[in-house]
């Protein structure tokens, strides 16, 4: 009798195991209704609103002080509304992409602009007709439109000048800005004689090299989106550029004039030297690293200046951009409310100053003030003279940029000639540049 | 009233793992089968729709992929070279710590410590190391060594993998050794001495026959964990320099997630599933058919 009770028993486990199964996997609908109790019971009782809560997810975890700073002040405009914010410290588009297949889109998604406007596209919401379309710069605004839709929102913007360090470039006697190339290793060799390193490299970071490669597509053509899609088309050869080869002999001239061990030095290395003085010039970066020098040395005296790019002073150069922006989820249940919430951002009072005073970054909106930080203060300084031109770093994938990166790291190890290096990148370019 | 026979045990038996089944295969197997589905596809892992287009990416493994050929030279070096050096590396220290020592119980802790933590704190550690530490190391002694670019030199940064997964791992097949060693009956081993084997003779004609399900055992884990090397490669080289350290995992992992190809990982995913269990199927029954019964 027993082993028959045991028998029901354990059918009985079974059935209840494979129901508890069929019932989780049916309810996976992320439907936010979990949340509404928490938000009720902090909200207060003024708002005839329905409370609702939008989810964000995205990366650049060096903000997130600043994103908190906006939602909290954000809870006074419209206090029916949660935000949940998530900042991923690595790995973003991995996270994005499971929870994409998973059926849990979030209601603001972080992407890079340019090339992943095309990729995410069936996911994002046009946001041309919204207020916040005719707040953003125009020079912004051309790098986050897909098929003519305003398809991103950015809340940074990046600038890539050659960042020195004024005190070393004193001490060195150099007075005139290098323009050229040949010029540029004049300053090396001052540099040098004084005993200062001249550059400090991030070279095992792929991508370095992107942020310098840009100024050369710029130098190279009067329209650089062009010359990029001329690229991945593959309708054009480094060999009709000569000023993207000279690349090759900037590179040449870092590594030379560098580190001894240039494929080693990764971007906290680099932060480091360049802060303590140890070198002189910072490659491929740009305002972020002020926080991080400064950390070091409160008193640091930034400069920058143009990247040379050939022997012609008129083509040297500095590129400014957005690289990362915010995406409204299309089918999204609180649609309006986010598209709310990113218009508040960009025509408030609050929302105006937040960029400068707040986030401390370049403001993608028109006529926004300045952040108080010293590099961009220098760059704004710069582009009064030469106005900077758009990133063409947003018209490739990374994936390309990535690639780009490796075959670099492999011509300035030695194991690629610079014959090899061109033609592997024009054949990658093709394959990786765009969005299948 | 119930007379036990065959029908009704085998019948008790299926209910009793029934649950297990079911489960392991909506978790593991039914997933399995479903990704590998998209290895026929033309799929960036983003949108909705993957495009049939049967073999295609496997021809293209095979035709033009100048990264998987490289990859799979470096994965094969590796596992060879870490196969026989952790082998061999761990039956020497566990036949060293397999003797009464003072120290032998401090000692086996600290080959054992690496293992308990992550493949990535390590590499961060080593990376400091090969960077900070070596950096300053040269400046005090004035050794070349230290000096060598140790991460960015595509030949040195194989051996840096290399040394630092040998390094963290160590201690699991120094375990399994040990346990093999304190199994061996005593008295086989004195009847050795007692024919008058030497120390040599006797570890080569007793004590290793009779480790032989250990030497399976550490070389089929030592198999199967260098052919998926991933973590201690990202986080000490990121694939670097140019490429000279990226594995067929990494590989994958790359070609799936960075460059959006997700049905093109799949496929290589699938393959590598198939050589793995190629290779050790052929790797057990060829160590099984050597090992002695006592």
């Amino acid at each position: 009798m027993k082993k028959v009770l045991s028998m029901v028993v354990c059918l009985m486990l079974l059935a209840g195991l494979i129901s508890g199964c069929g019932k989780s996997s049916t309810s996976s609908d992320p439907t936010p209704n979990t949340s509404e109790q928490t938000s009720q019971e902090t909200d207060t009782p003024s708002s005839e609103a329905e409370p609702v809560t939008i989810s964000i997810l995205q990366g650049q975890p060096e903000y997130t002080d600043a994103y908190n700073a906006y939602i909290s002040e954000y809870k006074k405009v419209a206090p029916n509304v949660t935000i949940d914010l998530q900042v991923l410290q690595a790995d973003y588009p991995t996270v994005l992409k499971s929870r994409i297949a998973a059926g849990s889109i979030p209601d603001i998604f972080m992407t890079t602009a340019g090339g992943e406007l095309k990729a995410y596209a069936e996911y994002s919401a046009d946001l041309s007709n919204e207020p916040l379309a005719s707040a953003m710069s125009e020079s912004v605004k051309k790098d986050m439109t897909y098929d003519g839709k305003l398809m991103g929102v950015p809340l940074v913007m990046d600038s890539f000048p050659l960042i020195y360090n004024k005190k070393l470039f004193a001490d060195a006697g150099i007075t005139e800005m290098p323009k050229t190339l040949a010029e540029l290793e004049e300053v090396c060799k001052k540099l040098e004689s004084k005993g200062i390193t001249p550059f400090a490299n991030a070279y095992k970071e792929w991508w370095v090299q992107k942020h310098i490669f840009q100024h050369f597509i710029v130098g190279a053509s009067s329209d650089p989106a062009k010359l990029v899609s001329d690229f991945i088309a593959g309708n054009t050869k480094f060999e009709d550029h000569p000023v993207l080869l000279n690349y090759f002999d900037f590179i040449d001239l870092t590594v030379k004039y560098g580190d001894p061990k240039p494929l080693e030095c990764d971007f906290n290395a680099q932060v480091g030297t360049f802060a303590n003085g140890k070198a002189a010039i910072v490659t491929g970066q740009g305002q972020w690293i002020e926080s991080g020098v400064t950390k070091i040395d409160p008193d640091f005296d930034f400069g920058v200046m143009l990247y040379p790019v050939s022997d012609d002073p008129s083509q040297a150069n500095v590129c400014a951009g957005s690289a990362q922006c915010l995406r409204v989820h299309k089918d999204s249940e609180v649609l309006t409310e986010a598209k709310n919430l990113l218009n508040w951002l960009y025509t408030s009072d609050y929302g105006k100053k937040w960029f400068g005073e707040v986030a401390k970054v370049i403001s993608p909106v028109k006529d926004a003030a300045a952040p108080d930080m010293k590099i961009p203060a220098a760059f704004a300084e710069l582009t009064k003279v030469t106005p900077s031109s758009g990133a063409p770093v947003n018209y490739s994938l990374d994936s390309f940029h990535q690639k780009f990166g490796e075959i670099m790291q492999a011509y300035i190890g030695g194991a690629k000639t610079r014959d090899q290096a061109v033609e592997e990148i024009q054949n990658a370019w093709v394959k990786l540049g765009a969005a299948n | 009233m119930f007379v036990i026979n065959k029908g009704v045990s085998r019948f008790k038996f299926l209910i009793y793992v029934l649950p297990v089944i079911v489960l392991i295969s909506l978790i593991i197997y039914v997933p399995f089968i479903m990704s590998m589905a998209y290895s026929f596809t033309e799929w960036n892992g983003i949108s909705r729709e993957a495009k049939f287009i049967g073999l295609e990416n496997f021809k293209n493994i095979f035709v033009n992929d100048s990264s998987f050929q490289s990859s799979a030279v470096f994965t094969m070096r590796y596992s060879v070279l870490f196969i026989i050096i952790i082998n061999v590396l761990a039956l020497l220290l566990a036949v060293m710590l397999d003797k009464k020592l003072y120290s032998t119980n401090i000692l086996r802790a600290g080959f054992f410590i690496p293992y308990i933590l992550s493949l990535v704190i390590v590499g961060f550690i080593w990376r400091f190391i090969f960077m900070q530490g070596f950096n300053a190391l040269g400046e005090i002694t004035g050794w070349n060594v230290f000096s060598w670019s140790w991460l960015g030199d595509a030949k040195l940064a194989f051996w840096s993998i290399l040394i630092v997964s040998i390094w963290q791992s160590i201690g699991l097949y120094i375990v399994i050794y040990i346990a093999g060693l304190q199994s061996i009956p005593h008295e086989l081993l004195e009847a050795s001495i007692v024919d008058g084997a030497g120390k040599i003779k006797r570890f080569f004609s007793v004590t290793f026959p009779l480790l032989m399900p250990s030497v399976t055992t550490c070389v089929f884990l030592a198999l199967t964990n260098s052919i998926k090397v991933f973590d201690v490669i990202v986080s000490l080289t990121g694939g670097g320099p140019g490429g000279a350290t990226v594995s067929i995992t990494y590989d994958i992992y790359k070609e799936a997630f960075q460059n959006n190809f997700y049905g093109y990982g799949t496929a290589k995913a699938l393959l590598l599933f198939v050589a793995i269990l190629v290779i050790t199927l052929v790797q057990v029954t060829f160590f099984k058919s050597k090992e002695v019964e006592v």
